[in-house]
């Protein structure tokens, strides 16, 4: 009945900047707070300059899930960092192009592509 | 324009129910063959509605929301209802002057007011906002069923690959395409094959409705004419579910691959 999500932190070898996060499942209000507490804390992580969110297996979002990746895409750009969205299926894309959040942050349809902007990005 | 189907719920107004308003509501829209774009849609309204139901409508659990979706002809309407206890005490006229204002914020990085203001206003076709007999707010959803309902030529693209002994009829899904003479071409095209010996290969499909079931059907009866046989490969369990439960898998074999499928046709 609840509703689930895992969440996996994975690091890219030789890139310590880089932080993966792959989502698993559904977010809406009720689970939240357990996703936002891992993600806030790479977001404080100072070594942290690249936070690339797959959400290949992210089935359902809401509008305070969306709210919440917006407070995480200003609170990242403040401090520096790129969030970007790897790798989103239809139905999340479907949302996050109707509230706009895909004009503000960065979205590719492979986590090969975003890996390749983040070491462009990194020599520049 | 008559009612067709309406189903009530009533729930505890917690946010753990909210996965099952949203599995409901996404059941109920393919038992009428909504798009799957749709329904993914539409389970987002009916979670946003609910969300803000237990939110501000009620105090605590031991509250209640009530769910109504009725299904007309024409169209399908979410009316959701709270005990007003919770903390807001807006008037339907006062809700709408602050969804007025989120909809004019168009800052795309705000953190909230996003739900009625642009997901439910973007994704119905209109909703209204009354004082509830259960206390508190009601809010009628409505959605128009000529956007969301499958149509043949939305879902079926085929092509037909003709083997020395058999020809073989791959089915696709292939969403948004409108080519209303898809079916008609089929049919044509299976008619004029100069052969007798026919696989349905259903591998690429998802789902399937109750058009894709009578253009099976249809399909059969031609080979049947040409006195041919058929054999149906690559079926998902889903699939297999709807097919033995309307009696098709009774008359046309189901094998799991070409080579089971090719030898049967070719038995006898």
């Amino acid at each position: 009945m609840a509703t689930v999500v895992t969440i996996e932190l994975l690091g890219l070898e030789n890139y310590p900047s880089v932080k993966v996060f792959v989502f698993k499942g559904q977010i809406d209000e009720s689970n939240l707070q357990e996703a936002s507490s891992k993600l806030d804390g790479i977001i404080a992580d100072t070594e942290t300059r690249y936070i690339l969110l797959n959400f290949k297996e992210l089935e359902f979002i809401n509008s305070k899930v969306i709210g919440y990746l917006a407070s995480v895409y200003s609170t990242a750009s403040e401090k520096g960092k790129k969030i970007m969205i790897v790798e989103a299926n239809e139905g999340i894309m479907d949302i996050l192009s109707l509230v706009g959040l895909t004009t503000i942050i960065d979205h590719y349809p492979t986590l090969e592509e975003a890996i390749e902007v983040v070491k462009t990005d990194m020599e520049q | 324009m008559g009612t067709k189907e309406q189903v009530s719920i009533v729930l505890p107004a917690d946010l753990r129910f909210s996965n099952t308003i949203r599995n409901f509501v996404g059941d109920l829209l393919r038992v009428i063959d909504a798009k799957e774009l749709w329904i993914n849609r539409l389970m987002l309204v009916m979670d946003e509605l609910f969300m803000n139901a237990v939110k501000y409508g009620s105090k605590d659990k031991t509250d209640n929301v009530f769910l109504t979706i009725e299904i007309t002809e024409e169209s399908i309407l979410f009316a959701i209802e709270d005990m007003g206890t919770g903390n807001s005490k807006l008037t339907p006229d006062e809700l709408q002057k602050i969804i007025q204002q989120s909809k004019e914020d168009t800052s795309l990085a705000k953190t909230s007011g996003r739900g009625l203001s642009v997901i439910v206003s973007n994704w119905t076709d209109g909703f209204s906002i009354e004082k509830s007999s259960k206390g508190g707010m009601k809010v009628i959803a409505k959605k128009n069923l000529a956007d969301i309902i499958e149509t043949p030529q939305d879902v079926q693209q085929v092509s037909i690959d003709a083997m020395p002994e058999v020809a073989i009829i791959n089915f696709s899904q292939k969403l948004d395409v409108h080519d209303s003479d898809v079916e008609k071409e089929m049919i044509k095209n299976v008619e004029a094959m100069n052969k007798t010996l026919y696989i349905f290969d259903l591998e690429s499909l998802n789902y399937i409705n109750s058009v894709f079931i009578g253009l099976l059907a249809k399909l059969y009866g031609i080979v049947m004419q040409k006195k041919g046989k058929v054999v149906i490969i690559n079926l998902s369990d889903t699939i297999k579910d709807t097919l033995n439960m309307v009696g098709l898998t009774d008359i046309i074999p189901v094998v799991s691959n070409l080579e089971e499928a090719k030898k049967i046709l070719l038995s006898s």
